[in-house]
């Protein structure tokens, strides 16, 4: 991989700008809104929770991206592109269709239906145990197509509810339940520790499957450990924030620019990374236009599709195509 | 998977050919000469109804639950997505919709040889008149039509009149949806709060709806909240609400029928002396605690 800037030292050095640089961001952006410089009740209340949210989300969101890069040795592996969030969206509005109430089995049914699709995804595509570019985006497309036809589908049904349902959809940091933030903060930090914890592994992998054997590593429930991990931090991140895409794209590829592809700098580089977009874009989400709010999602898909592209265009030139 | 594939073949057609036999015969033809309507909004049904035309009425949205009779009639789906083919099938004289600029469905229709009148969705009380005025015309009861004017805006005077006598005209919040779905100035619910004696919140937005950032709520303080959705119990609950005025004295009039502040025809009046009843209700119980 080009751009790998060399020393164990380096990317440490550099991880440790990221860290401060998140906390820097962070702190800002609990000034940032349209109430102004807030009191004590608006920054504690409704800023910190926001920015809180950012943080886990955009940590959950990078996370799995770069794990799913990963382990599917893809650079456009992404949770929106492969069909994830939408199946674990698909996953939700199911069960509210079919009146299902109970809080713990509704959220995981939804880990279900993610779990299900990147294991879809993987079968359609995986050639010769590998997943190359093109089948993988495509059975992603196809996956993610279909169970957005799913989503429409109940959206139609529950018209009534649909107004809400829609910004759902978008992506928001407004809302909370805070059982569910909490479930959720621990099903990311659980699947950011188990991928981290692997990341020396997950480096093998990327090697090819077979090198990795030879290497001693068991390379099937590493990856079954791997994708799970991964699908429980899309998921619990599309619990608490809907459908915010593009995050776990760009983000591990600048990550890589900066500490390099080492799985063991570059899996926190990343989950620092997305809390940093999520922060930003969530700021100007409620900053752009005030007294309104912009859909969050919606701003970073703005970015975030003629980034794929962009990536796209560059393999292609770079003949990895 | 051949075989399963036909299954599911045999499956799919054995439905329809289920749906098919069990919907709904049509009304025969012959016992309804003349006029056949079919109104794809809500709205315009209430209206068609309040006008007399309920008889006429031969297709209705599936959202058009008021009055009663309009669920008995048959079913075209929405203005977004109706039943072409159904449509067509009932052979209206006229189809009434609201114009909305984002659907091709009209023209799809007049394609089709039907005769389609668009009403603009009104903004304000004015262009609900006007509306309750063109349909009325439309269907040959002007007269109807300038009744049921005369005797909103004599209510609404009524209402303006009581308005005037309030001490205090408190600003309001109104959230017409979760998590903070709120109306600005271009909006017939907006006019009709602020003509019951509430000042909105958002009155400086040049807009029908928005979703509005929970600090701009918290900071501008309303006095009364009015929700249609959440219970005042929940929006007790939300984190940093504590501190809003409304909140503190319990004034949030909540279980408020939505369609009455949010339809725009007849029946806005009626909302708006319900809101203003429960209003001032909050405002008396103030001047008996602090005298």
């Amino acid at each position: 991989m080009k751009n790998n800037p060399a020393s164990t030292l380096k990317s440490k050095q550099r991880l440790l700008w990221l860290w401060l640089a998140t906390v820097a961001i962070a702190i800002i952006a609990l000034f940032l809104g349209p109430a102004g410089i807030p009191d004590r009740n608006i920054l504690l209340a409704v800023r910190l929770p926001r920015v809180l949210l950012g943080l886990l989300v955009g940590m959950g969101l990078a996370g799995s991206g770069t794990v799913f890069q990963g382990v599917l040795r893809n650079p456009l592996a992404d949770p929106f592109i492969l069909g994830t969030s939408s199946a674990a969206t698909a996953g939700v509005m199911l069960a509210n269709l079919t009146g299902i109430r109970n809080f713990y089995l509704l959220y995981f049914m939804a880990l279900g239906f993610a779990l299900l699709s990147i294991t879809i995804v993987y079968q359609i595509s995986r050639i010769d145990g590998k997943s190359p570019i093109q089948t993988m985006v495509l059975a992603g497309v196809i996956v993610s197509l279909f169970f957005n036809a799913l989503v429409f589908i109940v959206f139609s049904i529950l018209y009534r509810e649909s107004f809400n349902v829609l910004f759902f959809l978008l992506g928001t940091l407004t809302g909370g339940d805070p059982m569910l933030i909490v479930l959720s903060a621990i099903l990311i930090l659980l699947g950011f520790g188990a991928s981290w914890l692997l990341s020396r592994e997950l480096n093998i992998l990327t090697q090819g499957e077979e090198t990795a054997f030879h290497l001693g590593v068991d390379v099937e429930t590493i990856k079954k450990i791997l994708f799970v991990a991964a699908s429980a931090m899309t998921r619990a991140a599309v619990a608490v924030a809907g459908m915010i895409g593009f995050v776990g794209l760009i983000v591990p590829h600048m990550m890589r620019m900066i500490v390099g592809p080492d799985h063991r700098y570059l899996i926190p580089a990343s989950a620092l990374g997305g809390a940093i977009l999520l922060i930003v874009t969530d700021a100007l989400a409620r900053t752009l236009a005030p007294p309104l709010e912009i859909p969050v999602g919606a701003l970073t898909a703005l970015l975030g599709a003629p980034y794929f592209v962009y990536l796209l265009r560059q393999r292609q030139r770079a003949g990895e195509f | 998977m051949k075989k399963l594939l036909l299954a599911v073949v045999l499956v799919a057609v054995g439905l329809l050919i289920y749906r098919q036999v069990t919907r709904k015969s049509l009304p025969s033809l012959s016992s309804s000469e003349g006029v056949r309507i079919i109104s794809l909004s809500p709205t315009l049904t209430e209206v068609l109804f309040e006008l007399g035309e309920g008889e006429r009425i031969v297709g209705v949205t599936n959202y058009c639950t008021f009055p009663l009779e309009a669920r008995a009639k048959a079913k075209v789906g929405d203005l977004v997505n109706p039943d072409l083919e159904r449509i067509a099938q009932l052979q209206p004289t006229i189809i009434f919709a609201e114009q909305w600029s984002s659907t091709k469905i009209v023209s799809r229709l007049r394609n089709l040889g039907l005769k389609v009148t668009e009403v603009p969705s009104p903004r304000s009380i004015e262009e609900i008149y006007r509306l309750i005025e063109s349909v009325g015309e439309q269907v040959g009861k002007a007269g109807r039509a300038r009744e049921i004017v005369s005797d909103m805006s004599a209510r609404i005077l009524a209402v303006k009149e009581k308005a005037a006598r309030f001490e205090h005209h408190p600003t309001i919040y109104i959230e017409i949806d979760i998590p903070s779905w709120s109306v600005g100035r271009a909006s017939y619910t907006h006019e009709a709060v602020t003509l019951c004696g509430a000042r909105n919140l958002l009155e400086d937005v040049d807009k029908p709806a928005l979703l509005v950032s929970q600090e701009i709520i918290i900071q501008r303080n309303p006095e009364v909240i009015l929700s249609f959705e959440a219970s005042a119990e929940q929006i007790r609950k939300r984190p940093g609400w504590g501190v809003i005025s409304a909140v503190q004295r319990g004034w949030i009039i909540d279980h408020f029928n939505r369609d009455l502040l949010s339809r725009g025809n007849f029946r806005l009046v009626q909302g708006m002396e319900d809101f203003q009843s429960r209003l001032e209700s909050l405002l008396k119980k103030k001047a008996r605690s602090s005298p």
